[in-house]
């Protein structure tokens, strides 16, 4: 049996064209593509010829050029910016400590367990209608269930990381009987670092989609109340405006808070 | 009966579920004495240092430590990877400075290694960076599990002698578990032999130079390599 024919692709496979192809492709795939989304919303709009359905880039753009300028949008801004600190950190705290917890002590663990595999499942909405109901429209309430829709995915990730800790390490710092809280900074929080810092970043843009959320339904400020106006007057070019700006202000603060703390996290290696 | 600041190890049985691993291990050592551990392959040195570090606590018997601090150099280096060399020996002994931890790793035959990251290091280095850490709290109990096993014959007996005779100086007990006769009866003072029964036993606790290589060797089949 003869060996196969090699393949026949003259300008992929050999010379200068593949390599001038793959800089093109490193360089500009992304912002093509970005053009490209927004050329199909542009041709969408077109087509459509109802800007009050579905308006084009420019008038979007203009709405939010007019918003930012008149000082509107920013206290909505802000607003939801805080809901999302706020839960964000209690949500991060809880879930580490528990996540730890379950990842250290297997009783803890087999209690824990049963409760996060429901709390993984419960619909979003229902637990935000629920504590409203229960614990009244207020802020607490509005964090709070941000936080009991945030925490379990915590959890899964911290106990992951926890389960994975060297016991070696352990040992060391018992022989050496090096004190907990030095044990703890240089021992543990190393090897959760990269858990952490996945937690924190699957947990933001969670988070922040059920702020909004939570605004809609129960809150009279913030980016989700502001969605919640524009619904009843059919502003779509608002909703578009006022969603877009803050996925923006969310992926800055990706890109300048979480993402150089994860390049730290995984420094040593 | 041994003072407060000696070793006193009593291992009346140790088990792993129903399998017996030793029965009757008893020694015991002064300060600045050195303890070679011998044994063949799987028969309970590394248990043995456990159970004397108080690693291992699922045993029958007792184990008395010297009052001060503990220090072990295991079999792999453990050091810390996301810290530098100089900051894994102050994790264990913070209050080093830039001299001492220059000075101790002298002694363990490292120059300019301080501010190295352990990923950059060999094995020997590394093991000998552990070797440095274990000396940084000036131990009352020094336990070593193979500290010489991957470095060099001559370097490995150089290393023996200053780290033992450092020991001494400072007036710690070593309890070294090695499989090189030659050496542990250049550096220690005392032989502890374990049979290789199933459980083992305390085959022989012996001054070093009691019986000459060969005798031991004849005893011991096991020591027979070398």
């Amino acid at each position: 049996m003869g060996a196969p024919p090699p393949p026949t692709c003259p300008t992929a496979c050999s010379g200068k064209a593949p390599d001038l192809t793959k800089q093109f492709g490193a360089r500009f795939a992304r912002p093509l593509s970005l053009v490209a989304l927004v050329a199909l919303w542009w041709l969408a709009a077109s087509l459509a010829g109802d800007p009050g359905r579905l308006p084009g880039p420019a008038a979007v753009v203009a709405f939010t050029w007019h918003a930012l300028a008149s000082g509107e949008m920013l206290p909505a801004l802000l607003a939801t910016l805080a809901r999302v600190a706020c839960a964000f950190v209690l949500s991060m705290l809880a879930g580490a400590a528990i996540g730890m917890l379950a990842g250290r002590c297997a009783v803890a663990d087999r209690l824990i367990d049963p409760w996060l595999v429901i709390a993984l499942n419960l619909p979003v909405l229902m637990v935000v209608v629920l504590v409203y109901i229960w614990i009244g429209l207020t802020e607490a309430a509005a964090i709070l269930s941000v936080c009991i829709a945030k925490i379990p995915t915590v959890v899964v990730t911290v106990r992951e990381g926890a389960r994975a800790l060297d016991p070696t390490l352990d040992e060391l710092g018992q022989v050496f009987r090096i004190p907990s809280i030095r044990r703890w900074r240089a021992i543990v929080l190393p090897q959760m670092a990269p858990y952490l810092a996945a937690a924190a970043r699957a947990g933001l843009s969670v988070t922040w989609k059920i702020v909004l959320i939570v605004e809609l339904i129960g809150r009279p400020n913030g980016v989700g109340f502001e969605l919640n106006l524009f619904f009843q007057t059919f502003d779509v070019a608002g909703i578009i405006a006022y969603g877009l700006v803050f996925s923006l202000v969310m992926l800055a603060a990706e890109w300048a808070l979480l993402q150089p703390l994860e390049r730290r996290a995984h420094a040593w290696r | 009966m041994p003072g407060a600041d000696h070793l006193q190890v009593t291992i009346e049985a140790k088990t792993f579920g129903a399998h017996p691993v030793l029965r009757g291990v008893r020694f015991s050592a002064a300060p600045g004495e050195v303890l070679a551990l011998l044994a063949p392959s799987g028969t309970g040195k590394t248990t043995t240092l456990r159970i004397a570090m108080g690693l291992d606590q699922d045993f029958d018997g007792t184990v008395q430590r010297p009052a001060g601090r503990l220090a072990t150099v295991f079999q792999e280096p453990r050091l810390l990877p996301w810290l530098s060399v100089a900051a894994n020996m102050r994790l264990v002994a913070p209050g080093l400075s830039d001299a001492d931890i220059a000075h101790i790793l002298s002694l363990a035959g490292l120059q300019n290694t301080a501010a190295g990251m352990p990923k950059h290091l060999s094995l020997g280095m590394a093991r000998r960076v552990a070797l440095a850490r274990a000396l940084a709290v000036r131990p009352a109990l020094l336990v070593m599990d193979e500290p010489f096993a991957s470095l060099d014959a001559q370097l490995g007996a150089r290393l023996g002698h200053d780290i033992t005779a450092y020991a001494r100086s400072i007036g710690a007990i070593v309890l070294m578990a090695t499989h090189d006769l030659d050496q542990a009866r250049a550096i220690a003072d005392r032989l502890l032999v374990l049979s290789g029964t199933s459980p083992a036993t305390l085959g022989a606790d012996i001054p070093s130079n009691a019986q000459t290589a060969a005798e031991l060797r004849n005893r011991f089949g096991f020591l027979d390599k070398g």
